[in-house]
């Protein structure tokens, strides 16, 4: 068995908070482990969660989490359904204090009125019951039916929110399974309307995954196996929290390797994947289908993506796809913090954050999210996008969605008043965000090492690339073999990985103490984190200690690159000439007036701060 | 992998699954060692040792596993 990147994410996650648990920091520790829980859920995950959680609350309850008393009664052993289920309340933000059910005797304490079931007053009761124990002598359906149905009706008053099951079927045995069909069928029809139904039915067939496992029910009595507790304990969560209200209401996604594949700034529209032809395509367009129906359903759609507003508007107007931008009540499309955008979204469609789920790519995005804004659901989605509607399926966030007309009518106001955002004031906690990520640059001249690399991402690199000049190879060894010229690559690793080399700049001296930069790239998915600051800081360095007193810098306009107009200027730039005919403006830097820039990413080898 | 590795790995799997991250175990450490393992905790040691090693647990070890040195005897 191969680890999955949601069990490695997990197993990191709870390492990171039991390195804060043996140093006191408990916030720290519940934080962490919440994060961890963002994972894809398995079986071994949350059983590791919920020791760790019920070793951890030895010493206090995690703070600020309503408690609630659940009673999970039934015929089949709970022990395995008890763990899953104090890791997905306390992911869901809640800590449920068990009633210590005794084995067998559920009947009895529904019927008698002074029973320990009764006296403890439950919130919430979850019954679990299955074909196991109607079996495997003869079902008398009219008998079977009518007492449960009396239990039922008994369970309707003192035992808060009850989850009434259906009975799941038998693998093999025939007469069995449709005598509880028929069961099932007279139950739903008579249940009463207190109680809530879980179709345990529909999860059996659902399952990936056996729902019956005959070695753990002969070593430990237990049933469903354990993919089927990890499923029924979300169906019986979602439940709860439509009960509640606490389902969300609004899914906001990516674009670039989310909505499609590639990425519009870098491929162009017509180089991105979606739909028939490949199988990234295929994948793509599952994702769209499944928001088109969360949509006819009433959930609320948005997008948030770093890229050109006219980009993404682009590929909507030219590719065929599932989507429209009609479809969207929220167009967050722009280089501005996600964490700011996710927050103007909730004000303009006056929802709070906790109605918010967010589907990101970028490890760091979504970290940012989390950190930023912890009632916002951030899932984990497995790396390829096949497993993306999977992933969200498992998680049942927009389950019993049951929108109001207000509702409907505010998704319809917000198409129609769609208009970008206005850039938002700074998080403030952008910085720490950013210092989190433990980033570690690294850079040094180009070599015969580099060379590929420099031509390839000269060769691709379409919106942070001032000049948009094309290299290749054979020109970029002869460019620096000249006197004085200069290419550096750097690299950038942050503690989700390294990025590899994802920047290059280029400069070649010109008249007497001038250089001028020939090229400076940058991959734009390292944007926003300061790697330009650092690239800046470094260029200023080894121009002065190459005896330069000016530095020249042009800004030559390509279809892509207008998010870079204005980097010259905001380094002190100085305008020198231009436009041009085709729009190009060249700058000149003074040397001796230039001032270094601050940014949170540690130079290699130094140990020490920013460069 | 000679036995020692073998439990140094069986040892990992068990700080895990008990959240004892100091936790040292020899062959012969039991469920009457250590209140945290129970039924559940049983079923989570041998669903990781399974992935670890790329075995399968017979059903009476996993109904009733008595100490670890039961577990090395059926790691390759």
């Amino acid at each position: 068995m191969i680890a999955s990147s949601g069990q490695h994410f997990f197993a990191a996650a709870l390492a990171r908070a039991r390195t804060c648990r043996a140093s006191g920091n408990l916030a720290g520790a519940w934080r962490e482990l919440r994060i961890g829980l963002d994972a894809p859920a398995d079986f071994p995950a949350l059983t590791a969660a919920a020791k760790f959680l019920e070793n951890t609350a030895a010493g206090g309850r995690p703070p600020d989490r309503p408690v609630r008393r659940v009673a999970v009664i039934g015929a089949d052993t709970l022990t395995f359904i008890l763990p899953v289920f104090r890791a997905l309340a306390f992911r869901d933000g809640w800590w449920p204090e068990f009633y210590d059910a005794p084995f067998g005797s559920w009947r009895q304490e529904i019927l008698e009125p002074l029973s320990n079931l009764r006296k403890f007053r439950p919130d919430v009761t979850l019954i679990l019951r299955s074909w196991r124990s109607a079996g495997p002598g003869r079902v008398e359906v009219q008998d079977l039916a009518a007492e449960q149905l009396a239990l039922a009706r008994r369970s309707a008053e003192g035992l808060g929110v009850v989850l009434w099951p259906g009975y799941d079927y038998p693998p093999q045995d025939s007469n069995l399974r449709s005598a509880l069909e028929e069961v099932n069928q007279r139950l739903r029809a008579a249940l009463p309307p207190e109680l809530m139904w879980v179709d345990l039915a529909e999860l059996q067939i659902g399952l990936a995954e056996p729902w019956d496992d005959d070695r753990l029910y002969a070593a430990a009595g237990q049933h469903p196996s354990t993919a089927g507790c990890v499923a029924l304990v979300e169906k019986w969560l979602a439940l709860l929290r439509s009960r509640w209200g606490k389902t969300r209401k609004v899914l906001v996604t990516d674009l670039d390797n989310v909505l499609w594949g590639g990425v519009v700034g870098e491929d162009g529209v017509e180089g991105l994947r979606i739909g028939p032809g490949s199988p990234a395509g295929e994948a793509h367009a599952r994702y769209q289908e499944f928001l088109w129906e969360l949509k006819n359903r009433g959930v609320l759609l948005a997008v948030c993506s770093k890229n050109n507003e006219a980009d993404a508007r682009d590929v909507f107007a030219r590719r065929a796809m599932p989507l429209q931008i009609a479809d969207f009540s929220g167009w967050l499309v722009n280089w501005q913090d996600k964490a700011d955008n996710l927050r103007a979204l909730a004000d303009k469609l006056n929802l709070g954050l906790d109605s918010m789920v967010f589907v990101d790519d970028e490890p760091a995005e979504r970290a940012r999210v989390r950190q930023a804004l912890p009632e916002v659901a951030v899932p984990e989605l497995p790396a390829e996008p096949d497993g993306f509607v999977a992933g969200l399926r498992a998680r049942r966030f927009f389950d019993a969605t049951v929108l109001s007309a207000e509702d409907r009518g505010r998704a319809a106001a917000y198409q129609a008043n769609k208009q970008r955002e206005e850039s938002r004031a700074d998080a403030g906690s952008l910085e720490d965000f950013l210092r989190g990520l433990e980033m570690i640059g690294d850079h040094g001249p180009v070599t015969a090492a580099e060379l590929d690399r420099a031509e390839q991402l000269l060769a691709r690199t379409n919106q942070w690339n001032l000049t948009g000049r094309r290299h290749p190879r054979a020109e970029i060894t002869k460019i620096i073999s000249q006197p004085g010229a200069l290419m550096h690559w750097f690299r950038l690793r942050d503690r989700f990985g390294d990025n590899g080399i994802v920047g290059l700049w280029l400069v070649v001296p010109r008249d007497s103490g001038t250089w001028e930069i020939d090229s400076w790239v940058m991959s734009c998915r390292v944007i926003g984190r300061g790697l330009e600051e650092l690239m800046f800081n470094v260029l200023i360095r080894e121009m002065r200690s190459a005896g330069a007193r000016q530095l020249r810098g042009k800004y030559r306009p390509t279809a892509k690159n207008r998010l870079v107009a204005g980097v010259l200027p905001g380094f002190g730039f100085a305008t020198d000439a231009g436009p041009d005919e085709s729009g190009g403006q060249t700058y000149l830097l003074e040397l001796a007036l230039a001032s270094l820039r601050p940014h949170t990413i540690k130079l290699a080898g130094t140990g020490g701060g920013a460069s | 992998m000679t036995r020692t590795q073998k439990l140094e790995r069986l040892q990992e799997i068990f700080r895990d699954v008990l959240d004892q991250p100091a936790l040292r175990i020899t062959e012969g450490f039991s469920p009457v060692d250590c209140p945290e393992w129970d039924s559940v905790a049983t079923v989570q040691i041998v669903l990781a040792t399974e992935a670890a090693f790329r075995i399968r647990v017979p059903t009476e070890t996993v109904a009733q596993l008595r100490n670890v040195a039961e577990l090395l005897d059926l790691t390759p």
